[in-house]
């Protein structure tokens, strides 16, 4: 087991290198532009949000639709920190990297906080409920964001450096997954799944469904939160508005066109997703309107998304196909 | 559990040192990235070496589908006509050669985000020399910076937030600043002999809070009181649509007249409920109502009372407005706009600058920006030391639903 | 400031000698922004009753249900663009408003029998995507058509203005035919839920689908039904906001669908009589809150949200429901 998991790590570092080598080389060569290099940022920011969002609503079955809110808190704590607490100016070149991992692990771990804090009152009630309540906390969380103005009130942030380069948002992304996997594999994993599968015969097996909830949920956050530092520092530039509830909608969309309970699916989604809409340019005014009915019939077609509980080999997870009708409730 | 602590921490580990090691093979990519734009561009678009490239490409970013629609229409109804008049002449003039120009669109939605990937998409993919847009202030603040890592002039339409031009010395703007406008309308309220005043402004909007604060402050400078300051917290644009809580405030407190910078989507509805709640006082407002959409939506019985600040107007007696008010009305059948104008003139002086730069590069064209004088539709532009125009301003009033010239404000007026 | 003698009106008799004019202000206020709360309550009620209704029969939030009020004042506006001159004539103003409500409502069954019902028996949170999806299809396929385009129109005043004082405080005509209309309605929805033998088929299919099948009740007919009322609801709602506001453009209906949800569970989600009380209740808080403070505004809805979850998840008149095994 030990050795499977490791020569999976392996495999993901091994991916990792040459996803990076080949773009930076076609880069290079001038193919891949700085237009396509944000495009994969993007895409690989997305990512995270995405799989940790499959965590919560894939995996263990509750409904989070405020991910953006978790993202936003992130994106402040940690653009605040590397533009007024200790700027770009005020650091040697050496001191960057570390102080932006300080900064995104300080952006994931106050996310986490909000996370436990919304999680524990709503987390006892029912599925629709928590939907709801992080509907409500998206929305909150840029109405206090925009009474702030230590980070720039409605304006929003500018100047933030731009220290989130294609490898470090590249291995944070891989990292992500990698734990995601894992997490879904170990025991925790699997109560989680149970919990999915009936909260009620799990809760009678002695699963405490509660912790789980939170556990899962409090680890989303923390990963959107990370998740939202590299984007303000992709983007070098946050505002509150970046974060409304269409930018959640956003990420429900490549969950669930990618496969609830697939990180497969997340992944190839969240890349597919994020191209699609700047392909699809051109239709200008029909552009969102076909984009809308493409999801409707994904959605119609195949209820589970493309993916729905497949994975391909490495990534794959020891268990659980998520059957037909798995997740009715 | 232990094993996953570890797996992280060791991880963590990998990625501090891949990100030390990292650091350098990054910035070295990015260092040659550059390189290879310039020499790609100095093949593709030819550059300050003599070479006179087959076209000239300019980028247009605007919102062509979206909430802001609207707006971008204007823009890129005005870009073209600009396009026509260098198709009949060929083209630019530059160095005795005369260089065809192509503008480029791309539809930013209006988006912050957007706006990022459309300047990368024009500055990488299509090689353009200069950008014109975006109209607003938050998506230059936040595409800006590429512009300027890429030495790439932008000039700003309708970007009136101070912070636009201080993101560094590539990026221009064509329109006043709001910190001016708040001026002209501080002006106006004192020379009407308006002392007391309320303000109603929209708290989750830059433009804005920007523009009521700088109000504020001007007007309290003048000797004038603010008798109430309402705010409403629209940040989707025209998504508050009941202002009657905060005009039943302000009429309470019984101003003289009412300051009421706030987007466009919001005045219909400011000016109805206004009259429905029996205030009669002057509202002045500024020059993002400035919209023909204002007067179509507006009811024709409106009877509010409403004064607005527009650095162009239709209605302007002076020659080449009416001229370009002229040529607009015949191609496209609307009376152009402020947001319109501004992308006119500020495309004009992109070509302007190019016949008279140095060499045909972003430097040589930022170079030759900064130094323009440029006699267009909005008056004779120059540009100050922050790269902000010095331009007069109009007042024009609402009277049923047709818009009626007030008065002129000249800048130099209200130089200290 | 208004004078003594304008207000006193207003103020409950034996106020009179202990009340000073600062305190008789106030009351006004308070009283003026009641006004408006249940004007907004209104909108917010027959929106809310639709997703209650919805909720109550197929166990799903439906998402799309705010943008039917906008396709409700659009297929209102382009009705009365028909005609040359706005219509004055009552009757004909009605006959618009119930064409515009059979259209929506058949839009709205329309909308069930495409996208929602073949997920009937599947995974719940799949319907939830799929109306998302539906929501965003509403909002931006019309935008993609030349004839209506982007822009924001300018909905006809088919109720005039006029101000009627009432003591020291102004209600306008709009105000009274808004609060009157859904008031109305309201009560015609309560009777025929509750005394018809459709109302009666209704509740016998929110309680159980399977057995009232059983009992010879056609639920797919019965479904449609709920969805075409809640959609007809949704449409006079729209009309009447655009009479208001008469600003209309096609995200119209996606804050105020968010708004309307909470109101429905606010007042129990499921229950009818609840999404009523749950509307006007959010929207006269909203109007004080506003009165505090603009930004206040804004979360309030939110903040009672979540109070309300927290203590007491059913709703203010909704039943516990324990789940069965």
């Amino acid at each position: 087991m030990k050795i499977k998991t490791a020569k999976r790590n392996i495999i993901a570092l091994i991916i990792t290198a040459a996803v990076y080598l080949i773009v930076s080389l076609l880069n290079r060569a001038g193919i891949v532009t700085s237009y396509y290099l944000q495009l994969i940022v993007t895409s690989c920011i997305n990512v995270c949000m995405t799989v940790s969002l499959n965590l919560v609503n894939g995996f263990t079955g509750q409904f989070s639709v405020g991910h953006a809110g978790f993202m936003a808190i992130g994106s402040y704590v940690a653009g605040y920190i590397t533009t007024e607490l200790i700027p770009q100016s005020a650091l040697s070149g050496a001191f960057q990297i570390p102080i932006f991992i300080l900064a995104l692990i300080a952006g994931g771990v106050v996310a986490g906080i909000a996370g436990a804090l919304i999680g524990l009152p709503t987390l006892r009630l029912r599925g629709d409920y928590l939907a709801i309540v992080t509907l409500a906390f998206g929305e909150i969380i840029r109405a206090i964001i925009r009474l702030i103005p230590a980070v720039g009130g409605a304006r929003g942030m500018s100047g933030i450096p731009r220290y989130s380069s294609l490898l470090i948002v590249l291995i944070i992304t891989v990292i992500i997954v990698v734990l995601c996997r894992n997490m879904v594999n170990s025991a925790p994993g699997r109560a989680c799944v149970s919990i999915r599968e009936n909260e009620i015969a799990a809760s009678c097996l002695g699963v405490n469904t509660f912790k789980y909830k939170m556990m899962v949920f409090i680890v989303a956050a923390v990963m959107a939160g990370v998740a939202g530092g590299l984007y303000s520092h992709a983007l070098s530039y946050t505002q509150p508005d970046l974060y409304s509830f269409t930018k959640s909608c956003d990420y429900l969309v490549f969950l669930y066109a990618g496969g609830t309970a697939s990180l497969t699916g997340s992944v190839i989604s969240a890349f597919v997703l994020t191209f699609l809409p700047e392909v699809l340019r051109f239709l200008s005014d029909w552009r969102m309107a076909i984009y809308a009915l493409l999801l409707i019939i994904i959605m119609l077609r195949l209820p589970n998304g493309l993916f729905g509980g497949k994975e391909i080999p490495f990534m794959r997870c020891r268990n659980y196909r998520l059957k037909e009708d798995s997740a009715k409730q | 559990m232990k094993k996953m602590v570890a797996l992280v921490l060791s991880l963590l580990m990998v990625l501090s040192l891949a990100a030390c090691g990292g650091t350098n093979g990054s910035e070295t990519t990015a260092a040659n990235d550059n390189t290879a734009d310039g020499t790609q561009s100095a093949d593709g678009s030819g550059s300050g070496n003599g070479k006179v490239p087959d076209t000239i490409k300019i980028g247009v970013v605007c919102a062509i589908s979206g909430t802001y629609a609207q707006e971008g229409e204007y823009v890129k109804e005005a870009v073209d006509l600009l396009q026509e008049e260098l198709n009949e002449a060929g083209g630019v003039e530059w160095n005795g050669n005369t260089i065809p120009v192509e503008f480029i669109y791309e539809d930013n939605e209006g988006d912050a985000e957007t706006s990022v990937n459309c300047f990368n998409k024009l500055i990488d993919n299509d090689g353009v020399m200069a950008i014109v847009g975006p109209p607003m202030s938050g998506c230059l603040i936040a595409a800006g910076p590429i512009a300027q890592e890429n030495q790439i002039p932008t000039i700003g339409t309708m970007t009136t937030n101070i912070e636009c031009t201080q993101v560094g010395d590539y990026i221009f703007r064509a329109c006043f600043i709001d910190a001016f406008q708040a001026k002209v309308a501080a002006n106006w309220m004192i020379s009407e002999g308006y002392t007391e005043v309320g303000v109603l402004s929209n708290n989750a909007d830059d433009y804005s809070t920007g523009l009521a604060n700088a109000f504020i402050e001007e007007f309290e400078g003048l000797g004038g009181t603010i008798v109430d300051h309402e705010t409403f917290a629209d940040a989707a644009g025209g998504d508050v649509k009941d202002f009657s809580v905060q005009l039943t405030k302000l009429k309470n407190a019984d101003p003289q007249a009412i300051f009421s910078p706030t987007y466009y989507m919001n005045v219909p509805d400011i000016l109805s409920q206004a009259s429905q709640i029996g205030i009669d006082v002057p509202l002045l407002g500024t020059d993002s109502w400035d919209t023909p959409d204002v007067l179509n939506l507006i009811d024709a019985e409106n009877k509010a009372n409403a004064y607005y600040i527009s650095a162009f107007s239709a209605l302007n007696p002076d020659e080449k407005v009416q001229e370009f008010t002229a040529r607009f009305e015949e191609a496209y059948g609307s009376t152009p706009n402020s947001n319109a104008t501004f992308a006119y003139d500020a495309a004009a002086m992109v070509i302007q600058a190019i016949s008279e730069a140095e060499t045909l590069d972003g430097p040589g064209i930022r170079d030759a920006l900064a130094a323009i004088q440029y006699d267009g539709v909005t008056g004779t532009t120059t540009f100050d030391a922050d790269r902000n125009p010095v331009k007069d301003a109009n007042i024009l009033r609402f009277s049923g639903n047709e818009i009626e010239y007030v008065t002129s404000v000249k800048a130099s007026d209200l130089a200290e | 400031m208004q004078g003594t003698m304008e207000c006193l009106p207003a103020c409950p008799v034996f106020l009179y000698p202990k009340i000073g004019k600062e305190d008789c202000f106030i009351m006004n206020m308070i009283l003026q922004i009641l006004v408006y709360g249940l004007q907004l309550g209104s909108t917010y009620a027959l929106l809310a009753l639709g997703y209650s209704m919805v909720y109550g029969i197929v166990g799903m939030i439906n998402f799309a249900h705010g943008d039917l009020l906008m396709v409700g004042a659009y297929t209102a506006f382009f009705i009365f663009a028909a005609f040359d001159t706005t219509p004055t004539n009552l009757v004909i103003i009605v006959g618009v408003i119930i064409l515009t409500m059979v259209i929506v409502g058949a839009i709205g069954a329309f909308i069930e029998k495409v996208a929602y019902k073949p997920l009937r028996n599947k995974a719940r949170l799949s319907a939830l995507i799929t109306a998302i999806g539906v929501s965003m299809f509403i909002e931006n396929f019309p935008r993609a058509l030349p004839f209506i385009g982007p822009n924001a129109r300018s909905f006809p005043s088919i109720i005039p203005t006029k101000v009627i004082q009432l003591g020291s405080i102004n209600v306008t005509t709009i105000q009274l035919v808004t609060i009157g209309t859904a008031v109305v309605l309201m009560i015609v929805l309560d009777l025929f839920v509750n005394h018809t033998i459709y109302g009666k088929q209704m509740r016998a299919v929110q309680q159980n689908k399977d057995a009232s099948s059983l009992m010879g009740i056609s639920v797919n007919r019965i479904i449609s039904l709920t969805f075409f009322l809640g959609a007809a609801l949704a449409a006079v709602s729209g009309i009447l906001y655009a009479s208001t506001y008469p600003t209309i453009t096609l995200t119209m209906g996606s804050t105020l669908g968010m708004k309307a949800f909470i109101c429905a569970v606010l007042g129990g989600i499921g229950d009818i009589r609840g999404a009523m009380l749950g509307g006007f209740v959010l929207g006269i808080a909203e109007m004080y809150a506003n009165y505090i403070n603009a930004d206040f505004s804004y979360g309030i809805s939110f903040i009672i949200l979540i109070l309300v979850l927290i203590l007491r998840p059913q709703g203010l008149v909704g039943k516990e429901t324990v789940e069965k095994v």
